[in-house]
């Protein structure tokens, strides 16, 4: 039978290298794409996510598995993140909205499929990078992660509701940034 | 119990706040929603769009960790410690091996020295002289003075004499 997380966080807080490279397998390559679609560059999403693990390690050694394993390691990953993207803007101090609809090369054109598709997933993570850092949250938990409204909820610590206006506001948001290629899908059927 | 109308824009609206995701949806709601939809082009339209926009995000590809990030992270990664069954077996030893380490630190510093000098030589002979003998204690005052108030029982006085002796003595 495979063990769940909890069973693997406990044996990796025993010091059980199985169990460590068991829990890496499963999680940390969603950890870097989520890391990555919440930070848009995979560098800092790599950094992320071994900051990410540190903290796994850390609460393997007293784990008593209260909480959903996954429920966890996304709360963490996002509490990660946001501190980055926090820190960032920070430094940075650069606006992030911008509501100009993005162009797209018309696939009939594109003589590569591939080419094409990379140039799609391109233009939705600029759409995904423009939406404020907790709308952000809300979408790559609900589209990416797979989460339910009341999962994410979960993750972010807020009402359903507040969940759902974030949520709301980034559709409209991403629906306006990316319309020529919804349009272009549609039309693809 | 009649079904909930829903107009275009609540659509729009309840696509925002849940998606496409029928499990986010209100029961009553969702199927008002797919009844408007089957009857309305516009809604129609505004389902699609919802759709295709789901199925944009889709479209950004997962990244994996480079090997480099793998062996950071298992470098991160609690030390191995000894197996249950050992560290068991160390916590009942330690107990036995402490005493033995006690004792043999004991044995090398050897038994406490007594001081000779501070003892007046010739008072005591033995240790048990001294405990019986304990320092302010009088030992002609706890002598039994019943019957001593009768001075022809001879009862030593304080200086040693007995009252016949002192009587004579005047």
């Amino acid at each position: 039978m495979t063990p769940s997380d909890e069973d693997l966080m406990v044996l990796a807080g025993r010091g059980d290298r199985t169990a460590c490279a068991a829990l890496v397998e499963r999680h940390l390559g969603r950890v870097v794409t989520f890391a990555a679609r919440m930070l848009g560059d995979h560098r800092e999403a790599e950094d992320a996510a071994q900051e990410v693990f540190l903290r796994v390690w850390t609460a393997a050694k007293s784990w008593r598995g209260g909480s959903r394993f996954t429920t966890w390691l996304h709360r963490v990953a996002a509490n990660v993140c946001l501190y980055r993207l926090a820190k960032v803007r920070r430094l940075r101090e650069v606006p992030t909205r911008d509501d100009t609809p993005l162009a797209i090369a018309d696939p009939a054109l594109d003589p590569s499929a591939e080419a094409h598709a990379a140039d799609v997933a391109r233009h939705v993570q600029a759409a995904l990078a423009t939406l404020p850092p907790a709308q952000r949250l809300a979408v790559t938990l609900c589209h990416y992660e797979g989460l339910r409204n009341i999962e994410a909820a979960a993750v972010m610590e807020i009402s359903v509701e507040a969940l759902e206006s974030l949520l709301a506001r980034g559709r409209r948001a991403l629906r306006e940034r990316l319309r020529p290629m919804a349009a272009a899908l549609i039309g693809n059927g | 119990m009649t079904m909930p109308m829903l107009t275009v824009d609540e659509l729009r609206r309840r696509l925002d706040l849940h998606g496409t995701d029928r499990r986010d949806w209100p029961a009553d709601a969702w199927t008002a929603a797919t009844t408007l939809v089957a009857r309305s082009a516009e809604a129609r339209a505004v389902w699609d769009e919802a759709v295709a926009l789901d199925r944009l995000l889709g479209t950004a590809p997962a990244v994996g960790p480079s090997p480099a990030l793998v062996a950071r992270v298992l470098a991160d990664a609690p030390p191995a410690s000894l197996p249950a069954r050992w560290r068991r077996r160390a916590a009942a030893m330690a107990v036995p091996l402490a005493a033995a380490a006690g004792l043999a630190l004991w044995l090398a510093r050897g038994a406490p020295r007594v001081d000779v000098s501070a003892i007046e030589v010739g008072d005591y002979t033995s240790p048990t002289d001294y405990l019986l003998d304990p320092y302010g204690v009088d030992v002609s005052d706890s002598l039994p003075s019943l019957g001593c108030d009768d001075s022809t029982l001879g009862c030593p006085g304080l200086d040693g004499e007995t009252d016949m002796e002192a009587r004579s003595r005047v």
